[in-house]
């Protein structure tokens, strides 16, 4: 939770009234114009700098989702003599927390949140929160939907199509004295922009043009992430791939888009209005499959090029996926699935990555003992907010950059990343099995576990039985060398740690190798 | 810290547990039931070890938010929760479930068991009560809502009407009061 909500919350207030008008000019702009996108956004972060030291600036991409009027708890303690109309909108159900109510409310169908918005102001502002909406959509419409500037609305819409929808969601009540600090901060995640600060850090490696022992050596081997530039630029896709080469290559074609499959073009449309927390995400494993020209437009870079996992061949796990998605999109902290390393190539637009080494669980993730569940609880934009600031003093500082069209960043296994596309971002991932890191893989996939932790895949259990086969037949003695050459380096590591332990004691001066 | 395994009072089965409610008022409970409350298992761990529990039974567990008549509802509701905790797979087993959702009578009660069972991270609990309110209110009229949950509209009379024709699509179901 946001620890200085209610010191914020004046500074919010104030800022929104003061980005009112702006925000309306900088829309008509910007709505019209996706292409120009990336510019806008440039220039925002350069007016609003003078206002970036006091608080939060506000997602100008889009029409903002609406308040309600909604304010901050604090804020009650601040108005004297006033009262919360939470409160009394909600009878006997006032003591409940907001988690709780939206809970209960959760349980209900589309209809019966729709006569409980009409009971009082605050069943209304209830009732309107956004995201119970959209699991409505979501369980509802699995074969995808058209959205439809709000997902009430695109739910509404949807069920009745004989309702005029164009009379949802024009009186937008505004309720005088509502204080919520949970229907706040959910409003606020929405709406807010990444802060210039959260960007600046940038501490990756990079590297251009190196050879392939260069990369095996200083960064496969030992496991650490790295950004290449310059790898790409013989991929026809970062010449071709634009919104409007996309929608008229497979503007028909269902990909899976979270928990559901949508049309490219459905999917467009709701990227452009979208105003979320947590916006749905493209991300496709078998689009080169369903549209082979995807597939043949680009090619792995030199570096990944040894690919273990294709010896299963069609029961090889999921490796490669096309991503799509709007700005303030991505992926919450995570570690790749089944101890793979992965690439993750921009083709438009932009992506903020964090990453921290295996041996640091990133700060608010709080992984399962077995490893078989990771919860992050909070979204991308709310860890930033909340968890961001505690890295800074972190002896282990994580590893952070701006990833840009064109550039390709290396994510060794076994690394916690988080992921938000700072702008309409395309790009191309594959996750792979290398010489390097087969043996963690062959571990992971004995786990005992590995039945619920094994992604990707139908036939979970026997996959470390056949895959150790299929390379044992691919590349006979394989295993083997590997094992013993790991033994070599842990006997060797365990010897100079000796030797030098006796020099220390010894006092005299001598090199160990 | 002390080490557990030197704890010369593991727990068995037909150990009790002592609970102190808002009101001071003291129940005895089977481990069994009182683990169900993660909040309670927490707290219990805790001690355990922190060598509390090695001295026995004698350890309470105060619950400052939770009221006696509240606690006694939801140990009766814990003591006839069925074994199997398998989701109802066929309608009549559903039925059942709603009959005895009904039990829980007035939304002031079941508000105090919500809250309880959140307090006590009480997952199942929550989850029952959660869905016995919501089938109070389901398919019913605005002003069956409003006299459910004592509420009274703070809408002008022009505003309602807005709001009714803006929600007129969710109107087609609803049951008479």
């Amino acid at each position: 939770m946001l620890s200085c909500k209610s010191l914020l919350s004046q500074t919010i207030n104030k800022k929104r009234k003061k980005n009112k008008s702006k925000n309306k000019n900088k829309n008509s702009s910007t709505r019209f114009s996706k292409k120009h996108n990336l510019v806008s956004k440039k220039q925002n972060y350069e007016e609003e700098e003078e206002d970036c030291e006091e608080g939060f600036n506000f997602k100008t991409s889009a029409a903002p989702s609406h308040t309600h009027g909604v304010q901050p708890l604090g804020n009650l303690y601040i108005n004297p003599g006033s009262i919360n109309s939470r409160n009394t909108g909600l009878g006997n159900l006032q003591t409940l927390t907001d988690e709780l109510v939206l809970d209960i409310l959760g349980l209900l169908g589309g209809t019966h949140l729709g006569v409980l918005a009409t009971v009082s102001k605050s069943f209304y502002v209830f009732t309107n929160h956004e995201p119970l909406w959209r699991n409505l959509v979501l369980e509802n419409m699995n074969a995808g939907f058209l959205y439809n500037g709000s997902w009430k609305s695109t739910y509404v819409a949807a069920c009745y199509p004989s309702f005029d929808v164009s009379s949802v969601d024009v009186s937008g009540l505004r309720v005088r004295d509502f204080y919520s600090d949970y229907l706040f901060q959910s409003w606020l995640c929405a709406n807010l922009e990444m802060k210039p600060e959260w960007l600046q850090r940038d501490n990756i490696i990079r590297r251009k043009g190196i050879s392939v022992e260069d990369f095996v050596l200083n960064f496969e081997e030992p496991n650490k992430p790295v950004l290449l530039e310059g790898c790409l630029d013989n991929w026809v896709a970062l010449q071709n791939w634009d919104r409007d080469y996309l929608l008229q290559l497979c503007g028909d074609v269902q990909f899976a888009v979270g928990p559901v499959d949508m049309k490219l073009q459905e999917y467009f449309r709701y990227a452009d209005q979208v105003m979320e927390e947590r916006p749905l995400y493209l991300f496709d494993p078998k689009f080169a499959e369903k549209v082979p020209k995807l597939g043949s437009e680009y090619e792995v870079p030199v570096y990944f090029r040894e690919d273990l996992f294709g010896v299963l061949g069609n029961e090889r796990p999921d490796y490669r996926w096309i991503i799509m998605g709007p700005a303030g999109s991505g992926s919450s902290f995570h570690i790749d699935p089944n101890s793979t390393s992965a690439w993750n190539a921009v083709i438009r637009g932009s992506k903020k990555w964090i990453l921290f080494p295996p041996d640091v669980v990133p700060p608010g993730v709080h992984p399962s003992p077995d490893g078989a569940e990771v919860a992050c609880p909070v979204s991308i934009i709310e860890w930033f907010m909340n968890f961001y600031g505690a890295t800074k003093n972190w002896e282990k500082k994580p590893i952070e950059c701006i990833c840009k069209a064109g550039e390709v960043i290396f994510v060794p296994n076994g690394w916690w990343h988080l992921v938000i596309n700072l702008e309409e971002s395309i790009a191309i991932t594959q996750n792979f099995v290398s010489r390097r890191n087969l043996l963690n893989v062959l571990d992971f996939l004995k786990h005992p576990n590995a039945n619920a932790l094994v992604s990707g895949t139908r036939d979970r259990v026997n996959l470390h039985d056949k895959f150790k086969n299929a390379i044992e037949t691919s590349f006979p003695g394989t295993v083997d060398q590997l094992v013993q050459k790991a033994e070599e380096k842990k006997a060797q590591q365990k010897q100079s740690f000796w030797d030098s332990v006796t020099d220390s004691k010894v006092g005299a001066f001598k090199f160990s190798f | 810290m002390s080490n557990t395994s030197e704890n010369p009072n593991p727990s068995s089965s037909s150990a009790k547990i002592t609970l102190k409610t808002s009101d001071n008022e003291l129940f005895e409970v089977e481990e069994a039931v009182a683990m169900k409350f993660c909040t309670v298992k927490q707290y219990f761990e805790d001690e355990k070890d922190n060598d509390v529990a090695a001295r026995g039974s004698s350890t309470v567990i105060p619950l400052p938010n939770v009221h006696s008549a509240v606690l006694a509802r939801l140990i009766s509701y814990c003591k006839k929760l069925p074994q199997s905790n398998a989701v109802a797979d066929n309608h009549e087993e559903e039925e059942t479930k709603k009959k005895e959702r009904k039990q829980y009578g007035t939304p002031g009660d079941l508000v105090d068991l919500i809250s309880a069972a959140n307090y006590l991270d009480f997952k199942e609990g929550l989850e029952f009560f959660n869905q016995a309110l919501a089938d109070h209110i389901q398919n019913k009229s605005v002003e069956y809502v409003r006299k459910f949950f004592g509420i009274k509209g703070d809408f002008e009379p022009h505003e309602e009407e807005k709001y009714r024709e803006e929600y007129a699509w969710a109107f087609e179901g609803v049951d008479e009061d």
